[in-house]
């Protein structure tokens, strides 16, 4: 964790705190920075006006007493008295001035010793208007005190004395105070900054580290959920997130619970997705082969034995054709449950190393497989196959109908016959091809002398399958030509196997064997995509008018989901018309003709042309010939190798084509005899060795690009 | 017996004024009391003190052991106290002594040089602008003497114009009328309020002594200017040494003699302190004259 919300939170807090500690600080400083100014201000006025106050009571109390005092000495003009009352007054310093005048105006005495300004007006001397001279009012104009005084005798005025007196000792004094008080005001200002700063700061620590507690608490349960998450996410899948609290984590935690154990939930599905046949519930392929190993370590460690039984249904295909799909799925599911049962049965008289369920698994199709391991002797192995027999020969009813079917098993033991997972499976198959072999619903323990046949072909099947897993197969081409001009106007695509083992496996040696298996149907799908893949790029762009056959095995005709497939090959090549042949044996057309016909037409409208294959072999049905979008026959080898004796066939086949406005073609050719008879008879095309072997796509580009160089 | 009471009371009383004059010339020798009439004691006494011990000491061998002051604040009980022969020296004012010497036989000793002056006359002035120019000028008009105390601004100047045939009108205030066929007159109280209503014009003349005027301090250049001098008397002695005519011959002998000897040189500060005093001198013939036209004057004035 980088930035702890504890500390964000923590440090945003204490930022809001210093920032509103410090506002109310300034407000604080703003208001008493006011108080003091206002409050120095108006006491100082108030001071001054007090003191001003004072100062004048003082002074007219000092003005009228020496007027009274003055009485005599001015009533007998004795200026040396009055110069020595004035004197007391002029000696002081903030005396501006003393005048005594008559009720005139004239000055009697000016405080001096040699009396200059005697006999002057008053108003030469004060500012004085002529109808102020009597006035007694004391006036205060700027810094100065203006006082007068009368000196009488009796109720007569003689004279009036008049003293100025500046009010600046007083005024300096009150300034002298006030900055006084406004040094006190600053200091107290500083002492306030200093101490609310420092009781701020503590404040501001003392709330950081409160709120740094208070959120570490808060946030207590997010760090406990974290901790229960990275357990969880480390494997402990039973970590509960649970908090047994009220509040949102306890709603928080209940949530994350729920998750768990939907998020379990799911695991458990996708595991049994993974390792569970969907169809019976029992193991699948995977899983069997998982626990076989683990089983087969325990036995090596504890020196115990383990049996592989084979199990394959026989005649289920039939029952699947016949019946439906749906229906072989359900007849499946009863013959898992058949199987638990004996398997039930069994491991209540042996005591299994591993849990039931787990000895029994589907391997696809109709192959179970049952693993028998600490089984007593070969009797037990016996007697367990002779129930599964038995059990499986017993009719199976589904949805009121009755199906029978039976089961073969092929038995393989370890130690005894092999030690590896692949080696046993391996034998136990053969063992059941050979019980199968030997008469079907019965069983056989393997022998290393077993069928060599057989166990070519098994080898044959798995090596299929790994060919096409690997990418051995190809194709070549055998070109078709025109039987009148002789130029090539096509080609029949066919399988080619380049086994890394085998070398070159000629096609006869396993397509039959193949279309008694499933895989006849991912080979189909693969020679067709191959053949549009090289016609679409390849072919077509040098010559446009090239039709392409391909052979689409009579067992794939069976399959609805394989017609399903070679139709969406083809919307997805979109090929023109007629540039495809979909060659079918006669043979797998007739056995169920209707249906047939709607996947032929559903090829047809897809673009393809329909040929029949190795025409006059099978139990032909002029019928159908004429039921069937057919656009084409094909005149089996058999018939041109040796067609002296049978030209009356050729014969009829060509007239038949013909009335039917099919076209045909010669296979086989291999002669110019055969050539020209089968061009006398009438057919119109021919592919064999007299014209090309079948080649790689790269030499039929070349004969293709030397025709039209020829015919240029 | 009650008749006979006061009689013995006077009868014993004789006997003891009797028993106490003839012991009197031996008492007198012992103190040497200097005296003088004052309203300013205290500043008096500091002023003859000195002069009174250095006396003492100096005619010890007179049988004098101390020396004395005494002031008197009337005139008549300082000459019932030079009678009594309580006083055996008086220093004073040649208006004084003329009252002591007529009234209690107080005998002149030297004429004593005082304020630096050896005598002084009294001067008349005015206005410089005013037409009083002689003092036949003065009549129906003012004048300001210091105060009725003051020889040379009082006594001498208005002897002086009666003399010279006018006559006097006492007025309160300046502003008094006055009589028109007189010479009005009024008390300023001191030299400077005397000089201050002549400059001022309120009055028309003041009378001063030559010290006073001459004295920058108290007749200012800047005022003098504005003034003039219409009349100047005839100089007069300053300050008289007078003695008891109780006070042994020898005695008074001796004090002249040592008086005589002292001078601003060899004793300036005992000098100084005894009224500014610069030295002695032998009095004219004329001064019985002197003395006896200002006590005869000063009896008109004071009837």
């Amino acid at each position: 964790m980088k930035y702890s919300i504890a500390h964000r939170y923590s440090l945003f807090l204490a930022v809001i705190t210093a920032i509103v500690g410090c506002c109310v600080l300034l407000v604080n400083l703003y208001y008493l920075e006011r108080y003091a100014s206002e409050s120095l201000d108006s006491g100082q006025k108030q001071l001054s006006s007090i003191v001003e106050k004072k100062i004048i009571q003082d002074a007219e109390l000092m003005a009228n007493t020496l007027a009274s005092n003055l009485d005599m000495a001015v009533y007998h003009d004795d200026f040396s008295a009055i110069e020595e009352q004035l004197e007391v007054l002029n000696n002081e310093n903030h005396v501006l001035y003393t005048y005594i005048h008559n009720t005139e105006g004239t000055i009697l005495h000016d405080g001096t010793e040699k009396l200059l300004s005697y006999g002057h007006p008053i108003t030469q001397h004060l500012p004085l208007e002529t109808d102020q001279i009597t006035s007694l009012q004391t006036e205060k104009r700027a810094q100065f005190i203006h006082l007068a005084a009368p000196i009488q005798v009796g109720d007569n005025t003689l004279a009036i004395l008049r003293i100025g007196i500046a009010n600046e000792d007083a005024e300096r004094d009150i300034r002298n105070i006030s900055s006084d008080l406004e040094r006190q005001a600053t200091r107290l200002r500083d002492d306030i900054i200093v101490t609310s700063l420092s009781f701020i700061s503590l404040l501001l620590l003392i709330a950081t580290v409160l709120v740094f507690i208070f959120s570490q608490r808060l946030l207590a349960p997010i760090k406990l959920m974290a901790e229960r998450c990275n357990r969880y996410a480390n494997g402990e899948n039973e970590t509960s997130f649970n908090l047994k609290r009220n509040d949102e984590f306890g709603v928080l935690g209940d949530a994350l619970d729920h998750m768990r154990v939907s998020v379990a939930e799911s695991q458990k599905q996708i595991s049994e997705l993974a390792y569970l046949d969907p169809l019976t519930h029992l193991p699948n392929r995977r899983m069997f082969n998982e626990e076989l190993d683990s089983l087969i370590n325990w036995a090596k460690q504890h020196e115990d034995h383990i049996a592989v039984l084979f199990i394959d249904l026989d005649h289920f295909k039939r029952v699947n054709d016949v019946a439906g799909h749906a229906t072989g799925d359900l007849l499946l599911q009863q013959v898992a449950e058949r199987l638990s049962e004996i398997l039930h049965s069994v491991s209540e008289r042996v005591d299994m190393p591993v849990p039931e369920n787990l000895l029994l698994s589907r391997l696809g199709g109709d192959e179970f497989v049952m693993m028998i391991p600490s089984y007593k002797d070969n009797y037990v192995l016996t007697e367990i196959a002779e129930k599964i027999e038995q059990i499986l020969d017993e009719p199976f009813t589904i949805k009121g109908n009755s199906y029978t079917i039976s089961a073969s098993v092929g038995i393989t033991k370890y130690p005894e016959h092999a030690d590896n997972l692949t080696d046993l499976i391996k034998q136990a198959d053969i063992a059941m091809y050979a019980a199968k072999q030997s008469g079907r619903k019965r069983h056989r323990f393997f022998e290393a002398a077993m069928n060599h046949e057989i166990i070519h072909k098994i080898k044959t099947i798995e090596g299929v399958r790994e060919a096409l897993d690997q990418e051995q197969f190809y194709l070549a081409y055998q070109p078709i030509v025109d039987l009148k001009s002789g130029a090539l106007i096509g080609a029949e695509a066919l399988i080619r196997w380049e086994s890394p083992e085998r070398g070159n496996v000629p096609p006869v040696s396993f397509i039959p064997l193949i279309e008694t298996t499933d895989l006849i149907i991912p080979l189909t799908l693969w020679v067709l995509r191959k053949a549009c893949e090289d016609l679409s790029k390849h072919i077509l762009p040098r010559d446009p008018s090239f039709k392409l056959s391909v052979n689409i095995s009579g067992a794939a005709m069976k399959e609805s989901s394989l017609c399903k497939k070679i139709d969406d090959i083809l919307q997805q090549y979109q090929l023109p018309p007629h540039r495809l042949h979909l060659e079918i044996t006669e043979t797998s057309m007739v056995e169920n003709i209707e249906q047939c016909s709607n996947t032929l037409n559903q090829w047809k409208n897809s673009g393809a042309d329909i040929w029949i294959d190795d025409f006059g072999t099978g139990y032909s049905s002029l019928g159908y010939l004429h039921a069937l979008p057919l656009d084409g026959l094909k005149i089996d080898r058999t018939f041109v190798s040796n067609p002296s004796n049978k030209h009356q066939v050729i014969e009829t086949i060509v007239a038949l084509a013909n009335a039917l406005n099919l076209e045909t073609i010669a296979e086989g050719i291999e002669t110019d005899e055969q050539n020209s008879y089968m061009l006398t008879m009438g057919s119109d095309y021919g592919q064999g060795y007299l014209f090309s072997r079948p080649v790689v796509i790269d030499s039929l580009l070349n004969q293709m690009d030397c025709a039209i160089d020829y015919e240029s | 017996m009650k008749n006979h009471r006061p009689v013995l009371q006077a009868l014993s009383g004789l006997i003891i004024y009797l028993f106490l004059n003839a012991l009197a010339p031996f008492a007198s020798a012992q103190t040497l009391v200097l005296a003088q009439l004052s309203d300013r004691p205290k500043k008096d006494y500091k002023q003859l003190r000195p002069m009174a011990q250095y006396a003492a000491e100096q005619l010890s061998h007179l049988g004098i052991t101390r020396g004395e002051v005494k002031l008197y604040s009337e005139p008549e009980v300082l000459i019932a106290a030079i009678k009594n022969g309580e006083v055996d020296w008086i220093t004073e004012t040649p208006y004084t002594a003329s009252i002591l010497v007529h009234e209690a036989n107080a005998q002149p000793l030297l004429i004593k040089w005082k304020s630096q002056q050896r005598r002084y006359q009294t001067l008349i002035y005015t206005h410089k602008d005013s037409t009083i120019n002689n003092i036949n000028d003065l009549k129906g008009h003012h004048i300001a003497f210091e105060h009725n105390t003051s020889f040379s601004s009082y006594f001498l100047p208005r002897m002086l114009l009666e003399k010279a045939g006018l006559s006097f009108n006492r007025v309160t205030r300046s502003s008094d009328a006055g009589a028109q066929d007189k010479v009005n007159y009024l008390f300023s109280r001191n030299e400077k309020n005397n000089l201050l209503w002549v400059h001022k014009r309120i009055v028309d003349a003041g009378a001063l002594n030559d010290g006073d005027w001459n004295n920058p301090k108290r007749v200012p250049d800047s005022l003098k200017k504005d003034l003039k001098i219409i009349y100047r008397s005839d100089f007069y002695p300053r300050a008289l040494e007078l003695t008891s005519p109780q006070l042994a011959p020898e005695i008074r002998e001796g004090l002249r003699q040592l008086l005589l000897g002292l001078s601003s040189e060899s004793h300036t500060d005992l000098l100084y302190r005894y009224e500014k005093t610069s030295g002695f001198e032998e009095p004219d013939p004329s001064l019985v004259d002197t003395l006896k036209e200002i006590y005869t004057y000063r009896q008109r004035y004071t009837q």
